[in-house]
């Protein structure tokens, strides 16, 4: 019998053995790597102002500690939470237990932290493809590809033996997610290793083809993975904690395949100006703007979820949080697009501008969404009334979000004069300044954005604390559970 | 715990409840099945680890090989532990419910 017939009935709900550990695991393993990779990119950022922090070792220079901030909070950090929070979501709304034991989910969690610190380890010792967020070398990635088909057979299994008759929307996010960066690892990552038993390898493709590939992966590891499996997280958890149905569930699915449907096609736009036929160009670029269209649908969606419940963003700064991080999904989708047109590019590209946009993408919208999720599912796991501390959330929240806003606009800032100086001709038609000019002239604003990551990393900090003193703190009686989790039978 | 008490007695024999819980018993067997599938899994990514790290041409590879090994290892016996350890819970859950009875 369905949940829904139970329902229907009056009968109370069958109880599930819902697989939590691995999600305890797993949002712990969040924290610790949300912290990492704040920590290594202060580090890094304080290497731009004062390159004495170099050290002069070789592992701890700026470009082989580069893919380690990115590794971890892109896969570590924020690849922990999906995998936390997808399996979550996934029991919860098939009304079913993880497909696979638990050995396998397991193994899962394990064998990926695993590959993070492998990964790290790899790059810190100077291997690396040296290709934008997929640096691991071929044998790293053989171990993902396996961990990611393992990853989608618990996932899938549990939606083929879910008791209820329909898939909510988050799964399909969160599927659309997996398949896709399935194919993208695949592609983007064939090359010829030197030595079955060395770790160097070449890539299949070369020149323009490779960078296209390169492009095609990277922009859809931000499409796919930042965008669409953190849209699954928005979908369930901004709901849940406003204790409000989704605003309107028709736009979510029109969001849902409009948004699969754009975004495989505007790689091209991060290779404007280049030897890339102008026509692939002009693609990448025309779906980039149309990807207005599904982001702000899904913008709209998030937002409207909270008609009616708009007062609880006074008393709980973790769903202040979420909607803040919609509002910046909004902001960078917006930003995006502007950024794919040509002409924009030709001021753009290749300055801090870019850092800028990827860090209100990943500090505004992921990190933040995270957060939000995270504020909400750990009393639920560990079965407490709340949070340790609702005034140190809320602490998080103003503390991080200072720290986006100096973070970006230092940016904007040094990108923008960046991009002008870069351009700038005398009357004689030779360049008006230097490249070294150009540096100078930004390191004020390398310290802001300093300050903005260390504003980050204490919030961060503030939120492992809180985390910790939460876990550590008594188990609550069920009717203390949050409102949303007593009517899901959580 | 349900797929022990159950299997003392015939499926027909069982009113409605316990036959619902002669399912959760089959899926019980599953999980154990799943996870014995994992555990042997372990065997051959450890030897693979031993043979990268024989014969790795490089530092890395060597890292990787023995970190392999190690990680195959400790897994695989985190699996056995917890067949028993679950094993042994099941036993302690059903000892209290007799002594209860």
């Amino acid at each position: 019998m369905s949940d829904l017939a139970h329902a229907a009935q009056g009968a109370p709900l069958p109880r599930i053995d819902y697989n939590e550990d691995v999600v305890r695991k797993f949002i712990i393993a969040a924290m610790f790597w949300a912290v990492v990779a704040f920590a290594v990119g202060c580090y890094l950022a304080a290497e731009l102002c004062w390159p004495s922090f170099n050290l002069g070792f070789e592992f701890t220079n700026f470009g082989r500690l580069r893919p380690v901030h990115t590794s971890a909070a892109i896969f570590a950090f924020g690849g922990s939470m999906l995998f936390g929070t997808s399996f979550y979501v996934v029991q919860r709304t098939c009304h079913a237990r993880l497909f696979g034991g638990k050995a396998l989910a397991d193994f899962i969690f394990w064998g990926f932290q695993f590959f993070i610190v492998m990964a790290a380890l790899s790059y810190v010792m100077g291997f690396s493809e040296g290709r934008e967020y997929a640096e691991p070398e071929w044998h790293l990635d053989l171990w993902l590809t396996m961990l990611w088909v393992l990853y989608a057979v618990i996932f899938i299994g549990t939606l083929m033996k879910r008791q209820e008759p329909h898939i909510y929307v988050a799964n399909w996010f969160y599927l659309a997610f997996i398949l896709t960066v399935a194919v993208l690892h695949l592609g983007n990552n064939l090359s010829v290793p030197v030595s079955f038993f060395g770790a160097k390898s070449y890539s299949a493709f070369s020149g323009t083809q490779d960078a296209m590939v390169q492009w095609w992966y990277g922009h859809n590891a931000v499409g796919f993975f930042l965008t669409a499996g953190f849209l699954g997280m928005m979908y369930y958890f901004i709901p849940k904690a406003a204790n409000r149905p989704v605003y309107s569930y028709r736009l979510s699915i029109f969001h849902f395949w409009s948004l699969i449907f754009l975004y495989i096609w505007a790689g091209p736009h991060h290779l404007h100006y280049t030897a890339l036929p102008d026509w692939t160009q002009d693609l990448g670029m025309a779906f980039s703007v149309m990807l207005w269209m599904p982001s702000w649908g899904g913008m709209i969606n998030g937002l409207m979820t909270l008609s009616g419940a708009w007062d609880k963003l006074r008393t709980d700064p973790g769903l202040r949080f979420s909607v803040t991080a919609v509002g910046f999904y909004g902001m960078s989708t917006f930003e995006g697009p502007v950024m794919s047109i040509r002409d924009v590019n030709s001021l753009s590209h290749y300055t801090d501008w870019g850092i800028g946009h990827v860090h209100s993408g990943v500090l505004g919208w992921v990190s933040f969404i995270s957060f939000g999720a995270m504020y909400y599912i750990v009393p639920v796991l560990w079965k407490r009334a709340g949070m340790y501390s609702v005034k140190m959330m809320a602490w998080h929240f103003w503390v991080a979000t200072l720290g986006i806003v100096f973070y970006i606009t230092s940016m904007w800032a040094a990108g923008i004069m960046e991009g002008l100086m870069w351009r700038a001709y005398d009357t004689n038609g030779f360049l008006q300044y230097s490249f070294v000019e150009a540096v100078v002239a930004v390191h004020p604003f390398m310290i802001i954005r300093l300050a903005g990551g260390l504003c980050f990393l204490s919030g961060a900090l503030l939120m492992a604390y809180n985390m910790f003193m939460t876990i550590r703190g008594p188990r609550s009686a069920a009717s203390s559970l949050p409102q949303a989790a007593l009517m899901a039978g959580e | 715990l349900i797929w022990v008490k159950s299997s003392r007695v015939a499926a027909w024999q069982l009113p409605e409840l316990e036959q619902s819980s002669l399912s959760q018993g089959h899926a019980h067997m599953k999980e154990r099945l799943a996870n014995s599938v994992v555990g042997y899994l372990m065997i051959p990514l450890c030897l693979l680890g031993l043979l990268l790290a024989s014969r790795a041409v490089d530092a890395e590879m060597e890292l990787f090989g023995f970190s392999l090994a190690a990680f195959s290892f400790l897994f695989g016996f985190s699996v056995i532990k917890g067949s028993y350890d679950r094993e042994d819970a099941v036993r302690a859950k059903v000892q209290q419910e007799d002594g209860h009875e």
